[in-house]
């Protein structure tokens, strides 16, 4: 009899020991818009098996807890900012998990980033001086802002571009931002040719070649020199360089030469090559 | 004494040649064309797709990125379960993945899984190169499951900032505009 009873005090003792389940937290300074990582978030509650993390809509973020007398006090482990909206405390104990809703804002928006998407990156105004820009703004925590001088976050047009080749830039102070207006085909081919008594040739130049708004063609540009006589017809290259290209030709005695230049299908007037 | 010395001498440079060896051994991390994307092939969801956009995408353009879309929500999801930052980066640029990576001192799972189940997606813009789009998802619906295996549906409305870099459409930026929960 007395072992029974021995027996039976001993189940009951290890029933007691098995743990009670943890009761949910109360926020004590709860709010339904948490400024992420200002504000610290207060509990009471027992025990010091608590974990917590914060389910944003992107990621579950660690919170640090500090344990108090009565509670703790949950803040953000780093100074850095979230994906703003819906989000989910969660609390735990062992096996235990508590939710709170609520949303989250950023204290701060950090470095806001204006974007500025062009294209076509390269202009060619033989197609034309439009181009297609792309306007929103983010902050540095990747949430997409709404900028004071519109409603909308995001903005698209097509501007003009002036007709004057270079590089430019849609952003002062970002390099990654340029971009370049090419020169476009030469308009006309205008040559002339003079003869080099002293190294008894013909020199035949091509330009200065402008596109149709006065930019200066692009140096690489191949300019062909065709020239004939009366029984064979010629040809000699050249690159532009500044707008100009020049080659030599070796005058054939009692021989005239007719020349054009040709880029492409503009062509020049033809010159006859005489001393 | 001479020959202890000698052999000792070959001992040390053999030591040292293989302990350099396994110094340079590589991590292994395969390139990204022999890597299977499990999360993304068990992913699926439904996605209309509506153009506001002042120039707009070819059918190829768009099966693309309606693809790589959904890929993207697969890992969204992977990452909003688990915190692990590296399995999506496929489909983050650059300045997404430094963001994530702010906060990621570990993988953690919380129990709470979320599932994408339809996008109402709209163009809003889209580049003339083709490599910058911007888009708003309205009426998207979520799925929640919670660890006591308990759900709930809700209606969202974000907005997005994609750029096509690699081969990839990589999200770049976020907006949740809101979230209501139907209980």
């Amino acid at each position: 009899m007395k072992k029974q009873f021995a027996h039976i005090v001993l189940l009951f003792s290890l029933a007691a020991c098995t743990n009670k389940a943890a009761q949910k937290p109360v926020w004590v300074n709860e709010t339904p818009l948490l400024s992420f990582p200002k504000d610290s978030m207060m509990f009471t509650a027992k025990g010091k098996n608590w974990e917590a993390s914060l389910q944003t809509f992107t990621q579950p973020v660690l919170l640090k807890i500090k344990f108090t007398g009565n509670g703790f006090v949950l803040s953000s482990q780093n100074k850095y900012g979230i994906t703003e909206g819906t989000a989910l405390l969660t609390l735990s104990n062992k096996k235990q998990k508590f939710f709170y809703p609520l949303n989250l804002q950023n204290n701060s928006f950090g470095e806001i980033t204006d974007k500025d998407y062009r294209s076509p990156k390269t202009v060619n105004p033989d197609s034309g001086l439009a181009q297609h820009r792309m306007l929103h703004t983010i902050d540095e925590w990747r949430n997409i802002m709404n900028t004071p001088q519109q409603l909308e976050p995001f903005y698209e047009d097509i501007i003009q571009l002036n007709s004057v080749a270079g590089t430019y830039r849609a952003q002062k102070d970002k390099a990654l931002s340029s971009f370049y207006i090419q020169p476009g085909s030469a308009m006309a081919v205008p040559v002339n040719s003079v003869y080099n008594k002293e190294e008894n040739v013909y020199v035949v130049t091509a330009g200065p070649l402008k596109d149709k708004h006065n930019n200066t063609v692009a140096n690489g540009t191949i300019v062909a020199f065709i020239y004939s006589d009366d029984k064979q017809t010629y040809r000699m290259e050249a690159a532009l360089l500044n707008g100009l290209a020049a080659v030599k030709i070796p005058p054939e005695k009692n021989k005239q030469y007719r020349l054009m230049a040709k880029i492409n299908q503009t062509a020049s007037q033809q010159i006859t090559l005489q001393p | 004494m001479i020959r202890l010395l000698f052999i000792a001498l070959i001992g040390i440079t053999i030591t040292l040649l293989f302990l350099q060896g396994r110094l340079n051994e590589r991590r292994g991390e395969q390139p990204v064309f022999f890597r299977n994307d499990n999360i993304a092939e068990a992913h699926q969801a439904k996605i209309n797709v509506s153009i506001h956009s002042l120039y707009k995408p070819d059918s190829v353009q768009l099966e693309v990125l309606k693809k790589d879309y959904s890929n993207l929500w697969a890992h969204l999801n992977h990452l909003y379960e688990t915190n692990e930052v590296e399995a999506g980066k496929e489909y983050y640029t650059e300045d997404w993945f430094k963001q994530i990576n702010h906060h990621y001192i570990g993988t953690l799972k919380t129990g709470i899984k979320r599932k994408d189940v339809l996008h109402e997606l709209h163009i809003i813009n889209w580049s003339l190169d083709g490599l910058v789009c911007t888009v708003s998802d309205s009426n998207l619906v979520f799925q929640y499951q919670y660890p006591n295996n308990s759900f709930r549906t809700s209606k969202a409305n974000l907005q997005m900032v994609l750029l096509y870099q690699g081969n990839h459409w990589r999200i770049d930026a976020i907006r949740l505009k809101n979230e209501t929960f139907q209980d």
